[in-house]
């Protein structure tokens, strides 16, 4: 399985966005699924954002982190982006704590879940919830939900 | 897995026609009274109408799903894999119309 040790970053990074849009697809109900959302704003970028319903549920959005990294710091970047479930996707990251009280919002409504990508030695990758997340409160309207999934294609979705 | 085949069919029959009754009660306040799905259709046809929803694929899926109810309740016959994942797949489309057409009445149920 050489191939592998020739990819590069980006195209592990890539990788796991991939296998979470596909996960999120999978478990939600009729998803709209983008790739490196620019939410909520065109400053901003999200690795993973799933909003369920086709655009009329709740929001996820998803960091997605490849090999040993400043966990904290990556918590730290998704819980200011609005979302009703934030999450960290790890990659090649075997030294993540389960008790990482970082994951929890400041006043408490709400806590990051976090999602495990593992690759097989057939190179295949599957995806599972290591921390369930738990809701937080909605920093967003539902008005900047729809001019974004109006003005973005989504990733991945099931037409009518 | 077979087994179960008939039970998820009826399911993605049976959640449209659920959904197409929770728009018709949160448009209007009012449950389908119809004692045949058939009407169903029809009944949300008419929302689309009033509603000015001018995109009806959903409608061609639920009535799709409707037509397939008997067959699926009642045949002595078991699915095959093909036929589920049609209904599934119709299931979904209709899903994802009903939520982009009548938006702001399912997000408020």
């Amino acid at each position: 399985m050489t191939y592998k040790l020739s990819l590069s970053p980006s195209q592990r990074h890539s990788r796991a966005k991939n296998a979470v849009a596909e996960f999120l697809f999978r478990q939600l109900t009729v998803p709209k699924v983008f790739i490196d959302a620019h939410w909520p704003n065109q400053s901003q970028r999200v690795d993973v954002m799933a909003v369920d319903r086709s655009g009329a549920g709740d929001v996820h959005v998803v960091e997605v982190k490849v090999g040993t990294s400043d966990l904290r710091s990556a918590v730290a970047t998704i819980i200011p982006i609005p979302g009703h479930f934030k999450y960290l996707a790890l990659f090649e990251n075997d030294n993540y704590m389960l008790s990482e009280s970082s994951l929890y919002a400041p006043d408490g409504m709400g806590r990051v879940g976090v999602i495990q990508v593992k690759e097989d030695h057939l190179g295949d990758l599957s995806v599972e919830i290591r921390v369930r997340a738990e809701r937080f409160k909605f920093e967003a309207s539902f008005k900047q939900v729809d001019n974004f999934t109006a003005a973005n294609p989504p990733y991945i979705e099931i037409r009518p | 897995m077979p087994a179960y085949r008939t039970s998820i069919g009826l399911l993605a029959i049976h959640s449209a026609i659920s959904l197409s009754d929770a728009i018709k009660s949160g448009t209007n306040g009012k449950r389908g009274k119809y004692q045949d799905h058939a009407q169903a259709a029809g009944e949300l046809e008419r929302l689309c109408v009033s509603t000015k929803v001018s995109d009806r694929k959903g409608i061609t899926h639920l009535k799709w799903l409707i037509g397939q109810k008997s067959f699926v309740a009642y045949s002595q016959y078991r699915l095959d894999d093909t036929s589920v994942r049609q209904a599934v797949d119709k299931a979904e489309r209709f899903n994802a119309w009903a939520y982009n057409s009548f938006k702001e009445v399912l997000r408020d149920l």
